[in-house]
């Protein structure tokens, strides 16, 4: 049998070198590009430190930078203090009954939005914010807080609602730095107050304002309801000299005395079907506008 | 006058002639400073001040909240007006990080280049935060990798006249602004475009190949995975992957490389069906929410306003016919119907399956599908919506980037004439299918062709993908895959026509890769 000759065993020497190298580099290769891909999949801490949704109580403030986390179906983040700027606090916590207990899913944010009333509607808004029968509040949204995903799966059933200060700015969230309980004795409820700017256009009480709302609606007689689109200066005196003295108990009540003791004066705001009118009290005509409620300023520091 | 132009003519080439002398002797040197040149284009022209990139149209958190940053500006999401750059740190809790709605994790491989980009940033950027310019240093890096890889992986009957003109073509498409936009922004094409681009020169290293070499197919496997798991859509390449890995035998010669169809190729099948596992994983995992809003837009989006008779559509999906009057909206649109009562179970009702069911027993519907897909195509870089600028550059809101336009100025031909892009497909796909079969293979032509028949095929797969999966809303944006897959069938043909025709040696003898 031949013996292989010294030159063809080198050759094979230096060709399982060859492959032996290109192996270990082919074998570091796929190493790497498996670890490179692994880097898709995040390891998740957002669960650290995060509270139950059944834990948060009624009082408790929320705070949240993103939209994201504004609308988002649940919340788990820790509370804060609610003289800390924030967004949201909870007012009511409650257990889903019924059909919505039984579903093996929870609900999409779509449902969520639609259901919004039938769980959180009969929250006593007006109570928790302090109003009293003559105080109107505005710009207050009520949002829905349900269990998470995995605490759904686990039976929890658990729900909250929270109120939050609707957008004054589009760009920045709206913050609170106090709670919002009994918030309507105190000047800073100014905001949730409904005023009115001119004979239509309808401000938030800080905002520069001519009338307040006082919080009644009363119907006009049938010869004077009509349409109320691009009202004359004079069809508007008329429905004002109407409702003036239809709204005068109104307007006393929220002022404490008599309107006529006051500089003070009731003012109509038609409604949208011309039928009635919303009774606000508003400033003499020679007045500039003001901010803030007029009724501390009718009564002082006493509410 | 002639002769002084001869003359001057004469001496750039002598001064030339040793460059292109040192460029032939040294073709790997040559690609790596050709890559790192267009590298350096891609980082300039995206980081010029000012800077550009892509606004957030909302869909960015998803990505962005795994990093642990927020948007920046106001603290809400941008509208589009302006792009962000600067996202600050933040903590997020439970769902408020993922989907919106429904804080459902979201996987991509994008969050590989925002890690990258997150390290550069550690390293060389501000602390506090996440800054999209590294993003688009990192996008520049594959940018210039990804073009000296093609000229490394043509056959060498390439020219290098021709190999310097087609890597100059790919680096033209990857800068241009309808693609590089999105190498600063928060969402997850980037991932999808550079893995499309990278994955072109290892397909050629793979197919020049008569027998695939192990290094090929993890190269191949690994970008496809990356391209698979960069969008829900780009799974859909899974078939021509898995197809061009069983193409060729795959078992070393030397292990007896002889034997059934199945035993030469077990270390592709391996490959194939880890892909496989892979992608039904990564579907799997993909967030429930985008199903139904897929399906919505599919259905009242795309379906009912091509449709002549919305009420009978519906009845086929069992749902009211009352719910017609949302034809023409998303799942997100102030006018949307979800909140109908009639609306319960359409989750139910309006699955992936019973949409392509739909569509197959209307055939007729699918020429106006075309049609809208192709205008969705032909409708490249012309969103307005999402600003290239930040706020504080100076430029109006909405501005979007038109600083390399030369392929958005070439495509605008196809937007005044859509059935271009259906011919553009047709011819492509003639040449290759010609180049592969055809009377003249020769060694060089055939990767070419084929590689050119896969890009046809994505194209192909991704187009339909698209249009059955999300609804006419951002068709432009969910077309840019397609679109980039399409451009990139140009260098591809000026390699088959610049074939030299002659067969070398080197590629009789051992097909394999060489560079020197």
């Amino acid at each position: 049998m031949a013996q292989p000759r010294p030159v063809d065993a080198a050759r094979a020497g230096i060709a399982r070198a060859v492959r032996h190298r290109r192996a270990i580099g082919t074998a570091a290769g796929s190493v790497l590009t498996l670890v490179v891909l692994a880097q898709t999949w995040n390891i998740d801490d957002t669960w650290v430190d995060a509270v139950p949704s059944v834990e948060h109580l009624v009082g408790s403030c929320h705070a949240f930078r993103t939209d994201s986390e504004r609308y988002a179906l649940s919340d788990v983040s820790p509370t804060v203090q609610c003289d800390r700027t924030h967004q949201t606090e909870t007012v009511a916590v409650r257990e889903l009954t019924g059909p919505f207990a039984v579903r093996g899913t929870r609900l999409s944010p779509e449902e969520r939005l639609r259901f919004n009333n039938e769980l959180c509607g009969d929250l006593d808004v007006r109570g928790y914010l302090g109003a009293g029968p003559r105080d109107d509040y505005r710009f207050v949204g009520v949002v829905l807080r349900l269990p998470t995903e995995d605490e759904w799966r686990r039976g929890i059933r658990s729900y909250r609602c929270e109120l939050t200060a609707e957008d004054e700015d589009p760009a920045s969230p709206p913050a609170m730095d106090e709670t919002l309980h009994d918030i309507l004795a105190r000047p800073s409820g100014d905001r949730f107050r409904r005023c009115w700017a001119d004979a239509e256009v309808q401000v938030r009480c800080t905002q520069p304002h001519r009338s307040e709302s006082v919080n009644a609606t009363v119907p006009l007689p049938d010869q004077y309801a009509g349409p109320v689109n691009d009202l004359s200066e004079e069809r508007r005196a008329a429905l004002n000299a109407v409702a003036a003295p239809l709204c005068e108990p109104f307007v006393a009540e929220f002022l404490g005395r008599a309107t006529g003791d006051t500089p003070y004066q009731p003012v109509a705001h038609p409604t949208a079907d011309g039928r009635a009118v919303e009774c606000g009290v508003g400033l003499p005509p020679d007045q500039p506008p003001v901010t803030g409620s007029l009724a501390r300023s009718a009564q002082g520091a006493k509410r | 006058m002639r002769e002084t132009v001869a003359t001057t003519i004469s001496g750039v080439l002598a001064v030339l002639r040793p460059v292109t002398s040192w460029m032939r002797r040294n073709k790997t040197a040559t690609a790596l400073l050709v890559g790192l040149a267009w590298g350096v284009l891609t980082a300039v022209r995206m980081l010029w001040p000012p800077a550009v990139g892509l606004a957030d149209s909302g869909d960015g958190l998803r990505l962005m909240c795994q990093l642990g940053v927020a948007p920046g500006g106001q603290g809400t999401a941008s509208p589009g007006a302006f792009w962000e750059p600067f996202w600050p740190d933040y903590r997020y809790f439970g769902e408020a990080c993922g989907v919106p709605g429904t804080g459902e994790t979201y996987a991509s491989s994008e969050l590989i280049l925002l890690r990258a980009a997150e390290w550069l940033g550690v390293l060389f950027g501000p602390s506090g935060g996440f800054d999209l310019r590294f993003l688009a240093l990192v996008c520049a890096l594959l940018v210039g990798a990804g073009v000296a890889l093609w000229m490394l992986a043509l056959p060498p009957s390439v020219s290098l006249p021709m190999r310097l003109l087609i890597a100059c073509v790919v680096g033209l498409i990857m800068v241009d602004s309808g693609i590089a936009r999105f190498y600063a922004s928060p969402y997850s094409e980037p991932a999808a475009l550079l893995g499309v681009m990278l994955l072109c020169p290892a397909l050629l290293w793979l197919l020049r190949q008569r027998r695939y070499t192990w290094g090929a197919l993890v190269a191949v496997a690994g970008l496809g995975a990356f391209v698979m798991l960069a969008r829900t859509q780009m799974v859909s390449v899974l078939p021509v992957l898995c197809a061009v890995l069983l193409l060729r035998p795959s078992v070393p010669a030397r292990w007896r490389g002889t034997g059934s169809w199945w035993r030469l190729r077990l270390p592709a099948l391996g490959l194939a069906g880890a892909l496989v596992v892979l992608a039904a994983v990564h579907l799997a995992s993909q967030p429930k929410r985008y199903t139904e809003v897929s399906a919505y837009g599919e259905l009242f989006d795309m379906i009912l306003p091509l449709s002549q008779d919305p009420a009978g559509d519906l009845a086929w999906f069992d749902l009211d016919p009352s719910l017609a009057q949302g034809s023409g909206t998303t799942i997100n649109s102030p006018d949307s119907v979800v909140y109908e009562p009639s609306y319960a179970g359409f989750a139910d009702r309006v699955t992936p399956a019973r949409i392509g069911l739909f569509y197959l027993t209307h055939p007729s519907r699918l020429g106006r599908l075309a049609d809208t897909g192709m205008r969705g195509m032909a409708s490249y870089n012309t969103e307005t919506y999402l600003a290239s600028y930040s706020a504080d550059s100076g430029m109006p809101a909405f501005t979007t980037d038109s600083r390399v336009p030369v392929v958005t100025w070439v495509f605008s031909i196809y937007r005044d004439v859509p059935a271009l892009v259906m011919l553009h497909w047709l011819a492509v796909l003639a040449l290759f299918l010609y180049v592969t079969f055809g009377a003249r293979r020769t060694g060089g032509h055939r990767p070419l062709g084929l590689l050119g028949l896969v890009l046809v095929a994505m194209l192909t797969i991704q187009f339909w993908t698209a249009l059955l999966t999300g609804g006419a809303h951002e068709i432009s944006r969910n077309m840019v895959v397609t679109d980039l897959l399409l451009f990139l069938t140009v260098p591809v043909v000026i390699g088959v026509l610049a074939h030299r025709g002659h067969i070398r040696k080197e590629e009789q003898a051992e097909p394999s890769v060489s560079v020197s």
